[in-house]
């Protein structure tokens, strides 16, 4: 193993790029993806129930509810394949990936970001609109929310690859697809 | 980072409280609405590059407080809208020491290159 001082984002303390980082984040959305991959083959008719602990017929009334179906693809279906992107997104690349590949690891960001976003306002809609509670639904959205903060930390230090290649004058489209060369560094 | 999760705990509290106390109307639909959101921020908030974003859970607070005279309810349910509201307006300002550097943070994307 080379040391961790190379790889690190100058002015950084750590590597966001570094597997201790990631790790646990692809480990999270591994289970994001099996929870909600469960839910929405519930929602599909393929599994005939759903497990819930706490609410009584909360799941099935919020599984089933109109605003799972706003989309032709029932909602979890559309939320196993953005955790799956999650999981991928997060596994491509290298310790060095925040500066070799801004691309991948924008996005992660993306990925990961909106979809807590959209995972809240799902949590918010099920007291309001549908007054259900859905034990899986929930952990899921925990899930998202957990795995916002540690990811954006990577993205952060890849905006900053982009802002300095722009402040260089190097070609930030080819910096973003293809990254930073080590010795583009020493000046 | 305990503050930012104690944040949110309360923000899991104000979510689950109209159906655990059960009451409804404006308190109930303010709590929930407010109180989802609460406990998001403190969790991306306990990650120290987000820190910042604790500052969302002031002005979640500030409404808290606010709540009970803008939509006019009484008894305990504007008491317990005052006591989340102040605690969580308090937490913000506990000051935990930061551990990491992030090369200048997200302010650092907007400023001017340093000679």
């Amino acid at each position: 193993m080379t040391s961790t001082v190379g790889t690190r984002p100058p002015g950084w303390t750590y590597n966001p790029s570094s597997w201790s980082e990631r790790l646990w984040l692809i480990g999270m959305a591994v289970i994001g993806f099996l929870i909600s991959g469960y839910l929405g083959l519930y929602q599909w008719g393929i599994i005939d129930s759903v497990w819930e602990p706490f609410f009584g017929r909360g799941s099935e009334t919020v599984l089933h509810s109109p605003l799972s179906r706003v989309l032709p693809v029932p909602d979890a279906v559309l939320g196993s394949l953005a955790y799956a992107i999650d999981a991928v997104a997060g596994a491509v690349g290298g310790t060095r990936r925040w500066k070799t590949m801004p691309w991948m690891v924008i996005l992660f960001g993306i990925a990961v970001g909106p979809l807590g976003l959209v995972s809240v306002l799902l949590v918010t809609a099920q007291p309001l609109l549908l007054h259900a509670w859905c034990t899986l639904c929930l952990l899921s959205a925990v899930i998202s929310i957990v795995m916002i903060g540690p990811a954006m930390d990577e993205v952060l230090a890849s905006l900053q690859v982009l802002k300095r290649a722009k402040e260089h004058d190097r070609p930030l489209w080819t910096v973003f697809w293809k990254g930073e060369s080590q010795a583009a560094w020493s000046r | 980072m305990w503050a930012p999760a104690l944040t949110s705990m309360l923000g899991v509290w104000l979510t689950a409280a109209p159906d655990v106390m059960g009451y409804g109307g404006h308190a109930r639909l303010s709590n929930q609405l407010v109180g989802v959101w609460m406990a998001t921020f403190g969790v991306i908030a306990m990650s120290e590059c987000l820190r910042a974003l604790q500052w969302v859970n002031l002005a979640l607070g500030v409404w808290l407080i606010s709540a009970p005279f803008l939509l006019d309810y009484s008894d305990e349910r504007a008491c317990g809208s005052l006591v989340v509201g102040i605690a969580a307006i308090s937490l913000t300002f506990v000051r935990t020491p930061v551990r990491e550097r992030f090369g200048g943070g997200w302010t650092s994307l907007l400023k001017k290159a340093e000679q």
